[in-house]
């Protein structure tokens, strides 16, 4: 056995490198100085990455995350720097998403007494994180850093955050290196549950499958396209679950839920069996957990217990892993189609023109996502930011394949995208990263650009520049009888001039004639763009379900 | 489904923090907490919580799929009445001056209660029962005059061979 003395930010290095970690996104700070001399000293094995801002650290590292599978790692002083992940954090911890946050903290004899820059951060992070550790031993912080990406990785993946006091990155003791630590293995789904299953997918006329971001985490996309064209199933997804079905597929409904299509949303309503996998049912789909799916028996799969009868009750409970289980179900199968079924819901497909007729006329932003479409190839990583350009980007960009669109589903957070856009691209170097945000989002975490610069990050920024804080105006419009409050910011930033101002290039669009060669120039421009891309402060998403309601209270059209 | 209340024995990894993370679960997702105990247990590295909560039958079924998901949980048992051994303790001190004393001295008697200590104008009672023995002991000493009290929470075990080591069949 091999025993090195070294101290306990070099112990740290060590330990995430034996995990396969080679990009790390933080920001330095006093309780982490010796963290970061480490990183100084390893810096030929392990990439360090400076944000402008610890949230986009968080956020860098969950968009690592989402676009690789690994676990993504950020690192943050104590304190303020501490806190600045907290958004981050609760923004992977909605989104089941693997990260490891590492924190600085004062010296073990200075906790509690108020000291400089110090922060309960453990105690912050209970509720947003899978588990957290403080680690007052500098013995047990190898098996603490293990354990954290073990936890990170198994079961419903998360966040996990290790806060390490200023002492025990430097108290020196014996590391001997581990092999990478594995997933904890998988329940096997109970054969009786499976075979319940089959004999209802068996016997149902208009089956349904609805799922969510499970397909992605567990990489079941294979056995679930299979197992929909073995049993002619139709499917539909929640916005987490974007990119396990090819879009554009005969049996693919689109996106079910709040801004979900008609058709999968009617066909919610009127299935007879709805097979939900790898998703929890979120208000943002049932809106009206009892309205929902009402003609419907449930069978729900899912690796956490705890989502089966939270908020819709099932019949049938699989606990597992998806891919597991999809491959069982599948292969117990004898192929069916549902003809009738498929045609109906056909029927209830709509396509959107946008209106491109007058060249000089302002460019609605289905049209330009329609063109970045047609110019990017499938390979391409969307990300967005929060709003009414995030749920066009979902409904219309066509999402082909899993881990290519990258979104914040669960907790909605304005100015993730910039900060996700910086750790896919560092994920993927070679490969081609657009965001698409909105002038409010883009306004949160603008900073970022910086980065984008200082690294030479070749990502494309659209900004679906409304100059209004787009949902929620129209939130106002459909229901607070257009009283715009606090929505209409007036604000007088020059989005081309920022851009260049942080070493960005700026663009825009301004109207229908400039949406594609602006869109193709800033995408062959090799360098960091931002496009600022101006559209009518009415374009509306739809089709759009009111909170609480169901299908039949959907609205197609908002008059202005 | 109605309202019920159910005892949860929980078995805890014995680490700082444990309990505020099961208290900051019960928060977060609105269960109520009647009264939760927790201890050393016979294996240092494990500690035991004894939760007393109410709720319907989906909120308890929910209530243990949550907690199973805490890192530091490792076990949760329901305990019900009948298959159950459960016990809390109440301290009280009420007045006992001049002929008073001599009745609650009676009521101590009555319900087997034990005096702790005799001040110049006061008794402090301790009595171990059953909540609902508490309870009733507390009725009748009411009149008296109560000055304070402190009452531990119901601890619970399983009754006959079976620990929370055992699954349940």
């Amino acid at each position: 056995m091999i025993l090195l003395q070294l101290n306990g930010a070099e112990i740290l290095i060590e330990c995430l490198l034996e995990q396969g970690v080679d990009t790390v996104f933080g920001y330095p700070g006093g309780a982490v100085l010796n963290i970061y001399d480490a990183l100084y000293k390893y810096s030929d094995r392990i990439c360090h990455v400076l944000t402008a801002h610890e949230q986009g650290a968080a956020h860098a590292a969950d968009g690592y995350a989402r676009s690789t599978g690994k676990v993504g790692v950020c690192i943050a002083t104590s304190g303020p720097g501490a806190t600045n992940l907290v958004t981050g954090i609760a923004t992977a911890y909605m989104d089941s998403v693997p990260v490891v946050a590492i924190t600085g903290n004062v010296a073990v004899p200075l906790l509690g007494r108020d000291s400089f820059q110090e922060v309960d951060i453990t105690g912050i992070t209970m509720p947003i994180t899978k588990h957290n550790f403080i680690v007052k031993h500098v013995d047990d912080l190898a098996e603490t850093v293990r354990k954290a990406f073990q936890i990170a990785k198994s079961g419903r993946p998360g966040p996990v955050l290790i806060d390490i006091p200023k002492d025990i990155t430097a108290a020196k003791t014996e590391y001997s290196p581990q092999p990478p630590v594995g997933k904890r293995p998988f329940q096997p789904p109970k054969q009786e549950r499976v075979e319940m299953a089959v004999e209802k997918i068996n016997s149902a006329a208009r089956p349904l499958i609805y799922f969510g971001g499970g397909v992605i985490s567990s990489g079941a996309d294979k056995e679930l396209l299979e197992l929909a064209e073995k049993m002619d199933i139709p499917v539909c997804a929640s916005m987490m679950g974007l990119g396990g079905f090819p879009a554009r597929h005969r049996l693919w409904l689109g996106m079910i839920g709040m801004h979900g299509t008609l058709a999968a949303n009617r066909a919610a309503r009127e299935c007879d069996l709805l097979i939900v996998c790898g998703a929890r049912f979120s208000d943002r789909v049932a809106g009206n957990p009892s309205g929902f799916a009402p003609n419907a028996e449930i069978i729900h799969i899912d690796v956490d217990h705890a989502e089966f009868d939270k908020n819709v009750t099932a019949d049938v409970r699989i606990a597992g892993d998806l891919k597991e289980v999809l491959w069982q179900l599948c292969s117990r199968l004898e192929p069916k189609k549902h003809d009738e079924w498929i045609d109906k819901l056909n029927s209830l497909r709509r396509q959107v023109f946008p209106d491109t007729s007058n060249p000089d006329g302002m460019p609605d932003p289905l049209y330009i996502l329609q063109t970045l479409r047609k110019l990017t190839d499938d390979n391409t990583i969307v990300v967005t930011d929060v709003g009414q350009h995030q749920i066009w980007t979902a409904q219309h960009f066509e999402i082909k394949s899993p881990r290519t669109f990258l979104s914040s589903g669960g907790l909605g957070t304005m100015g993730y995208g910039l900060g996700a856009s910086i750790g896919a691209q560092f994920a993927h170097k070679g490969r081609r990263v657009v965001l698409v945000s909105g002038d409010g989002s883009f306004h949160m975490n603008l900073n970022e650009l910086t980065t984008l610069a200082s690294y030479e990050l070749p990502i494309t920024v659209f900004v679906m520049n409304n100059t209004v804080l787009g949902m929620v105006r129209q939130w106002q419009k459909v229901f607070y009888n257009s009283r715009f409050s606090a929505t209409d910011p007036h604000r007088k930033t020059d989005i081309v001039k920022l851009a260049e101002a942080f070493g960005c290039c700026g663009m825009r669009i301004t109207k229908n004639s400039e949406v594609e060669p602006v869109i193709k120039a800033a995408l062959e421009s090799g360098k960091p763009v931002v496009v600022d891309c101006r559209i009518s402060p009415d374009a509306n998403v739809l089709p759009m379900i009111p909170p609480g309601g169901t299908v039949e209270d959907i609205i197609e059209e908002i008059k202005c | 489904m109605g309202e019920g209340r159910a005892i949860f024995s929980v078995l805890a990894v014995n680490s700082p923090g444990v309990l505020l993370r099961v208290s900051g679960l019960f928060y977060r997702r609105g269960f109520n907490i009647d009264s939760i105990v927790a201890c050393k247990t016979e294996n240092p590295h494990f500690s035991r919580l004894t939760i007393v909560a109410s709720g319907d039958e989906a909120t308890f079924t929910q209530l243990i799929r949550q907690l199973l998901k805490l890192e530091d949980i490792k076990k949760v048992k329901v305990l019900t009445v009948d298959e159950s051994s459960s016990s809390e303790m109440l301290l009280v001190k009420v007045c006992a001056e001049g002929s008073m004393r001599n009745a609650v001295l009676k009521t101590i008697q009555a319900y087997g209660a034990r005096v702790l200590d005799i001040g110049d104008s006061t008794i402090t009672i301790e009595l171990t029962g059953q909540t609902e023995e508490i309870d009733e002991f507390l009725e009748n000493i009411e009149g008296f005059g109560i000055l304070e009290m402190a009452r531990t929470g119901i601890t619970a075990i399983q009754r006959g061979d079976m620990t929370i080591h055992d699954d349940d069949k």
